[in-house]
């Protein structure tokens, strides 16, 4: 009886544990990408991404034709 | 044993917590299709340069164009199509507008308009005299909403839904405070793969809401989704089209599209749910632009669903639109032509 609470015990924080980590891995996430919404609103120039054109999508403050990766050489093939 | 699977259980519990996968119905093809000719509607003035969205009221028309060098907002007459006053000036000053993603009338002589860079929304009054414009409230949208896409008003409150996503949409009392978070962005894929304010941006849409029968309805930018909330039994319909959701890469954070250029506006009357679809693919619209080639912008398809989601009608337009003002009652849709210098038409239904 004993050594099974104690495995009770170990599951529950384990449990607990992986929950944990998994929270601080999105938390990181969020940090990251809120910081580019932060550029989006701001109109900062951001080197991940580049806009083209006079549009409607969303792109470094302004509003573009479309958005794409840098070194993305698939667009101009 | 027994240890073990309770091992099994808890772990898989505890990974599996946000990875459900849900499929949604889908519609194909529409019952009836028409083709619809244009009927120019003649301006006064040549100071339009990108309209993307119009709104008629009895006798006013209000154009928002989000590229004009000086102002975002131009009210004309209407039918006439006379321009009577520019507001909402583009600039830097605290009085400025940095950007203008969407408005709505509240009467005749007010109207709310979205500014998501400044995070702030803005009522304006219309003298009935000499239709001098002025901001009279402006609402700042509280930090746990990050970047507001659209808006509209129910009552003294809004719905916003914004690039943090936690939910699908905010609501919003009149001093700028979120008293509630709901639904959820109906993706298919798992949740836990992208970060949501990427999954956020590519799903960003375009919403409208009516009063008399309670419905909201949401149209998806990228790809082809389109949501019918009906706020008065509290029911939530998805439908997905041939398209399918939106689809995007992540860059440092970011969601770029990859897939199609979806709706562009959306009316919900009394009777149906109006969209304007592009469907064209962001490599093809990407590859003109590099190139220098001419590139048409705008949809060329207006979708009609009833309030319950049901493909209705489908109209192949003449020419390409962003933004629609549907009359049901007269069958006139009024829109606006961002590649023509003759930019605002009519279709008759």
């Amino acid at each position: 009886m004993r050594n099974l609470f104690i495995k009770l015990m170990f599951l529950v924080a384990s449990a607990a544990f992986i929950s944990v980590v998994n929270f601080e891995n999105k938390k990181q996430l969020s940090n990251l990408t809120l910081n580019n919404i932060e550029a989006l609103a701001s109109g900062e120039d951001d080197p991940s991404i580049y806009c083209i054109g006079e549009g409607s999508i969303d792109c470094n403050g302004r509003k573009v034709r479309a958005t794409y990766k840098p070194y993305s050489f698939e667009y101009l093939k | 044993m027994k240890c073990l699977i309770l091992i099994l259980t808890i772990i898989s519990m505890v990974s599996c917590a946000d990875g459900h996968t849900v499929m949604y119905p889908q519609y194909g093809t529409f019952p009836i299709k028409k083709n619809l000719v244009a009927n120019i509607l003649p301006l006064d003035t040549a100071l339009l340069r990108y309209p993307f969205r119009i709104k008629i009221k009895d006798s006013l028309a209000l154009i928002m164009d989000i590229h004009n060098i000086d102002n975002y907002f131009h009210l004309f007459h209407y039918p006439e199509m006379t321009h009577i006053v520019s507001f909402g000036h583009r600039g830097d000053s605290p009085e400025d507008m940095l950007s203008a993603d969407s408005f709505a009338f509240q009467s005749l002589d007010s109207i709310w308009t979205l500014d998501a860079n400044k995070m702030q929304i803005i009522r304006w009054e219309i003298t009935n005299r000499n239709y001098k414009v002025k901001m009279v409230e402006s609402i700042n949208l509280n930090k746990k909403i990050v970047r507001a896409l659209d808006f509209i008003r129910i009552d003294n409150d809004f719905v916003i839904p914004d690039y943090l996503a936690k939910s699908r949409y905010n609501l919003v009392n009149s001093y700028g405070e979120t008293f509630a978070e709901k639904g959820n962005i109906p993706t298919i894929h798992n949740k836990s793969e992208y970060s949501m304010p990427a999954l956020a941006q590519a799903w960003r849409s375009f919403i409208d809401y009516n009063s008399q029968n309670n419905i909201l309805a949401f149209v998806t930018q990228l790809g082809e989704v389109i949501e019918i909330y009906n706020l008065k039994n509290n029911t939530h319909i998805v439908l997905y089209g041939p398209n399918g959701e939106p689809n995007f890469e992540i860059s440092n954070g970011y969601g770029i599209p990859t897939g199609i250029m979806g709706f562009s506006d959306v009316e919900v009357t009394d009777k149906y749910i109006y969209t304007v679809f592009h469907g064209r693919s962001f490599k093809e619209i990407a590859r003109k632009i590099m190139k220098g080639a001419p590139s048409i912008d705008g949809g060329k398809y207006i979708y009609v669903f009833s309030l319950s989601g049901e493909p209705v009608c489908s109209y192949t337009l003449d020419r390409y639109i962003y933004g629609i003002d549907v009359n049901e009652e007269k069958g006139i849709i009024t829109a606006v032509d961002v590649n023509s210098d003759e930019p605002i038409v009519q279709f008759k239904i």
